[in-house]
């Protein structure tokens, strides 16, 4: 079994959507959450800031605020632990974010083995 | 993971709810004057319960979460005025508490509800227009968002944005305040709120579009507001005690009103049994309250509402009681609505020519007016006259919905509801 990091790119609720969409989006959360913990793969996940600092060098450090307006921002991520890549796919499939416009990044945490 | 993950476990419209709530006391708290500040603070309160609920899931109590998070950063928006006491003096007098100590409790129940009763208060100041009162109280107390309330009362989203902003201008130039008014202007301010209250009911209950969610959450919004007023006040409230009624006792009916296939049902079509008897006695409930011998429009609507709510069967309406009631309407305030309503209670009375009277009678035009004199016709065998005004009322009906239901009552001699 291995593990497999699941990013979650925009797709997501903001500032302008209505308690009602929230309430809606939450629960599309629930169901899929309910899943993936039912079904045992699920290992952590955490929700991102909304904000945050870009950071790269053209010469001088570059630091960048982004937050929700940045394109794509990444919401949160989930680690869950299944055979392969294509199981991995399979569960992250059914997540809400593609629901709402958004993406879902899937790579597989290669641990070093010392 | 220790909270619950099954969200379908989160009560319905929770968040709208609470949404509404947390504006009305974080107002109280920031003033009325800064409504922006409170919906920012809501808006950001309901983002972090999604993201991290989605996460973690549901908390054991979620409205207590949403209270804290929000009184957290309430606390942080008045520290960060607090910087600015030197300079901008009028922020002092909104700020009511002394944050060097703790908020307070100020999500208590009772709180809560006090700040939502001067909240529909306030929102109904003479200052704002009708509409701007209605969009006001839509989006702060209901936590309907401007796309919502745009598709429930069919106006531009734009229309809707910019009545609410010219609201909240209003309110920084007249320094409206979340008080109560004061004695006659209590009770003016009153005729208002049920006014207001009863209008955003229409809209829900009588909605052009096809919206069926929305339409029934803003009649229940509506009960809701009402319900708080003749709650908390500690002032006479007969006139919203009946508007109470009135919407029990339509709203008793919503699951009889329409078939599966989502057509609207005729009351003497309407199967009774799945009129909402709890609803019906909360209803009868509100009318006892009413101060015995006070009369007004709304308690005649009560009235008459209540006599339809009573009968077994459609055949055992009391007309009479209703036609008077119609009589006494009219001698309070005319109206061409009453009219028309007075002479279908007459028609189904058995007096046609009284009915007919009162039909012809009325200057404006309406679908209503014309498929009713429809049926009049139909029920006289007048077809030439029956076959126009059905096509009338055919070619101003407003969506497929409704052109299918006067095809079949105009067809049956079924009454309109």
């Amino acid at each position: 079994m291995n593990e497999f990091l699941l990013l979650f790119h925009g797709g997501g609720v903001d500032a302008k959507s209505s308690p009602e969409e929230m309430q809606e989006n939450l629960a599309k959360w629930g169901v899929w959450m309910k899943k993936i913990n039912e079904m045992g793969v699920h290992r952590s996940g955490n929700p991102l800031a909304r904000e945050g600092n870009l950071l790269s060098r053209k010469g001088d450090l570059q630091v960048d605020f982004i937050s929700a307006e940045s394109k794509e921002l990444i919401g949160g991520y989930v680690i869950i632990e299944v055979e392969n890549l294509e199981k991995a796919t399979e569960y992250a499939s059914e997540c809400p974010v593609l629901e709402y416009g958004g993406k879902v990044q899937v790579r597989q945490i290669t641990p070093v083995m010392l | 993971m220790e909270n619950q993950l099954d969200s379908s476990k989160l009560i319905e419209h929770l968040f709208r709810r609470e949404s509404g709530k947390m504006v009305s006391v974080i107002s109280r708290v920031l003033g009325f004057s800064d409504l922006d500040s409170a919906e920012d603070i809501v808006s950001e309160t309901m983002l972090k319960a999604t993201s991290h609920w989605a996460y973690k899931g549901i908390p054991e109590n979620p409205a207590g979460w949403l209270y804290t998070t929000a009184k957290n950063k309430a606390i942080d928006v008045i520290r960060k005025k607090k910087n600015f006491q030197n300079i901008e003096q009028e922020y002092k007098e909104s700020i009511a508490f002394d944050t060097n100590q703790e908020l307070g409790e100020i999500f208590q129940d009772e709180l809560i509800e006090d700040s939502q009763l001067k909240m529909i208060f306030s929102c109904c100041h003479p200052e704002l227009n009708e509409k701007e009162q209605i969009c006001l109280i839509l989006k702060t107390l209901c936590g309907f968002s401007a796309k919502e309330i745009s598709k429930a009362t069919l106006s531009a989203v734009e229309t809707v944005n910019k009545r609410i902003f010219r609201c909240k201008d209003k309110i920084r130039k007249n320094n409206i305040d979340l008080v109560l008014p004061d004695g006659e202007e209590l009770q003016k301010r009153l005729q208002t709120v049920i006014k207001i209250v009863y209008i955003i009911f229409n809209e829900g209950y009588f909605s052009d579009t096809n919206e069926d969610i929305i339409r029934r959450d803003m009649c229940f919004e509506a009960m809701r507001l009402c319900k708080i007023i003749t709650d908390r006040a500690d002032f006479k409230t007969n006139d919203a005690l009946a508007l109470n009624a009135i919407m029990c006792f339509n709203v008793a009916r919503f699951d009889a009103r329409t078939s599966s296939s989502g057509n609207l049902i005729s009351l003497r079509d309407q199967d009774r049994l799945l009129w909402n008897g709890e609803l019906v006695n909360q209803g009868f409930k509100n009318l006892m309250k009413i101060d015995e011998g006070y009369i007004s429009t709304y308690v005649i609507e009560a009235a008459i509402a209540a006599n339809h709510i009573s009968a077994a069967k459609y055949e055992e309406t009391n007309w009479t009681n209703i036609i008077k009631l119609y009589d006494l309407h009219l001698e309070y305030q005319f109206s061409e609505q009453v009219i028309l309503n007075r002479g279908i209670a007459k028609i189904e009375n058995g007096d046609w020519e009284g009915g007919e009277k009162d039909l012809l009678s009325i200057n404006t035009g309406t679908r209503h007016l014309e498929a009713s004199l429809a049926y009049l016709y139909i029920k006289k065998g007048n077809l030439a006259k029956a076959s126009k005004h059905k096509a009338n009322s055919l070619k101003e009906a407003k969506t497929n919905s409704e052109k299918a239901y006067l095809n079949n009552f105009l067809k049956l001699d079924v009454l309109i509801d």
